[in-house]
């Protein structure tokens, strides 16, 4: 079976509570939260084995709310989730489903929850059944990755700057190994070292019994990591392809409150500055070796 | 009067950490009116905790903090603090009341304004950062993007001198952060002082070269200390390399200029934007064809 996850007709609200406005704009015209009620609407999406899927679009999309119900952390209200062919509701152990698909909050802090970083680190794989001496040995390998001391196990969770809480939250996921990685901004307050780590870790970690959801604001690392992108807007699928296709589509990225991706950008320029036949390029090294065949033809 | 802000010698840990080295050491800053500055440094580089320095919240183990030069002590630091405001990075640290339209009001409520004078900063408020269609939302129930939105707001609707801002864009879509930058404009424009502070200084300084909004001045942190502090074509001019070594991603343009550079063409300037790049390749093309 090629799909790892099948999403059908899958609709969610939040059932807002209009009693909880405020005194200062009381009685006024109707709430737009009575339009707005739905955050998902109709979703219907699958991700293969093998693939890094990018689901992109303006704050308040439903994204988040996608993901959470990926591994049951919010049951489909309407519609129906299949992960490897199992249905979430009633044909998967919730436990099992949480070690099968890891999820990467948009926030650390709604994550972290132990005192110490090796505890929090722990928590996950020790309940998951596996051997202290495994955590520890792998554990010490992530830190190792992303240039920690072992000493940073005894770190205080909520002294951590907000680049080493993300670092931690995905340590703390990864270290299960689950084979479906879902990541909410996971490199929303990373530097640009172990942004860099991070994106080659996906890289190498992604293979054909695998799959990564990917949620970024950073278009250029979609384009660097994703096969495939679904665009959401106001809770609907609203555009679905490879990820060359619908990136370079300058229209369709601001129609849906999206950047550019910086190297999409400067393909765009240079194809109308003169260089007509300019080919699409994904990556700076890509980019480079043109220049230099562009130098050494002339 | 003197500048917005200057710290002079100033040196932070937190007390837990009595054994440990100081968070931040040897800081000599002077931020003036009017004036967008930039701050970018590793994860865990002091960036933070020194824009809470700065807000007034963590008093220095040792240095001076002037806010529009008056030296800070005691007595004068809650007059000062209510020209200083503070986005936290974390939305969720700072947002506390059920709804956005409260989450406005709060601080404006503390203040002992009427509430006529509320509704009408609040109208105001909403109108600058186009959040309207969030007032009567639950604040828990707003995506990410969206509370950072209504944490700016919150903020904004205190009227600050000093607007400091913790990664305002790590969660948001183009269409808010071009409101954001357009709020930074207007601020700066009015003579008052913002201070961006972004692990990612691409971003930072890519979206002010797209939306003709640049920084006057970028501090980059490293372990503590003021490695760089100087205008962003000063940056720039010492190439990729160097903003890399300070666990930096140098904005796209100067990172291609300065790979040509190195390994191509040892003519080619560094460009600080995609569109000098572009015009530098189409001279490069040119130059080519004619041999």
């Amino acid at each position: 079976m090629k799909e790892l996850i099948k999403i059908k007709d899958l609709s969610y609200s939040y059932n807002s509570q209009n009693d909880s406005r405020s005194i200062y704009f009381r009685n006024k015209e109707k709430s737009s939260v009575l339009n707005n009620s739905f955050a998902l609407k109709g979703i219907n999406m699958h991700i293969d084995r093998g693939e890094i899927v990018g689901i992109i679009g303006p704050s308040g999309a439903g994204k988040s709310t996608l993901l959470q119900h990926l591994n049951g952390l919010i049951m489909p209200q309407q519609g129906s989730i299949y992960i490897d062919g199992k249905s979430v509701i009633d044909e998967w152990d919730q436990k099992e489903l949480k070690k099968f698909v890891g999820l990467l909050f948009q926030n650390p802090e709604d994550q972290i929850f132990e005192k110490f970083v090796g505890d929090e680190i722990a928590f996950a794989p020790l309940n998951f059944g596996f051997s202290i001496d495994d955590v520890r040995k792998s554990f010490k390998d992530f830190l190792e990755y992303f240039g920690y001391e072992y000493s940073f196990k005894d770190r205080l969770t909520y002294k951590l700057s907000g680049g080493e809480k993300r670092i931690v939250a995905f340590m703390s996921i990864i270290i299960y190994d689950p084979r479906v990685l879902v990541l909410d901004e996971p490199t929303a307050s990373l530097d640009s070292e172990n942004r860099e780590k991070l994106i080659k870790l996906l890289e190498d970690w992604v293979s054909s019994d695998r799959a990564v959801v990917l949620v970024s604001h950073d278009m250029d690392e979609i384009l660097r990591l994703c096969n495939r992108v679904y665009i959401l807007n106001g809770g609907r699928v609203v555009s679905e392809g490879p990820t060359e296709n619908l990136l370079f589509d300058e229209a369709l990225l601001e129609d849906n409150g999206l950047d550019v991706p910086e190297i999409v950008r400067l393909y765009l320029m240079l194809k109308t500055s003169g260089f007509e036949k300019i080919k699409k390029f994904k990556t700076e090294t890509d980019f480079i070796n043109w220049i230099r065949e562009l130098k050494n033809h002339a | 009067m003197g500048p917005a802000v200057k710290l002079k010698d100033l040196y932070f840990k937190y007390s837990i950490h009595t054994d440990r080295s100081f968070i931040l050491q040897n800081i000599n800053i002077e931020l003036n009116r009017g004036e967008y500055v930039v701050i970018a440094g590793r994860n865990g580089s002091g960036k933070s905790t020194l824009l809470k320095i700065i807000d007034l919240i963590y008093p220095p183990e040792r240095g001076d903090i002037y806010i529009f030069g008056n030296l800070i002590n005691e007595k004068n630091i809650y007059e000062a603090r209510k020209r200083i405001g503070l986005v936290f990075q974390n939305p969720d640290t700072q947002l506390i009341t059920g709804t956005v339209v409260d989450e406005l009001a709060f601080g404006l409520e503390n203040a002992g304004l009427s509430p006529n004078k509320i509704k009408s900063i609040i109208e105001e408020t909403v109108e600058i950062t186009g959040i309207k269609s969030l007032i009567d939302r639950r604040t828990d129930e707003l995506s990410g993007g969206e509370k950072q939105l209504v944490a700016l707001a919150s903020v904004l609707a205190m009227k600050p001198d000093i607007l400091l801002l913790d990664e305002p864009f790590s969660m948001i879509n183009v269409i808010y952060k071009e409101r954001i930058l357009k709020i930074i404009e207007n601020f700066v424009r009015g003579g008052k002082t913002v201070v961006l502070v972004s692990h990612n200084l691409e971003t930072a300084l890519n979206e002010a070269l797209n939306n003709s909004l640049m920084a006057d001045r970028c501090i980059i942190m490293q372990s503590g200390r003021v490695e760089f502090d100087g205008t962003p074509a000063s940056l720039f001019e010492r190439k990729a390399e160097y903003i890399e070594s300070l666990g930096l991603r140098a904005p796209i343009a100067v990172r291609i200029s300065s790979e040509i550079n190195k390994n191509i063409d040892r003519n080619f300037p560094i460009c600080s934007d995609i569109k000098s790049l572009v015009k530098q390749l189409t001279g490069l093309k040119g130059k080519e064809l004619k041999k």
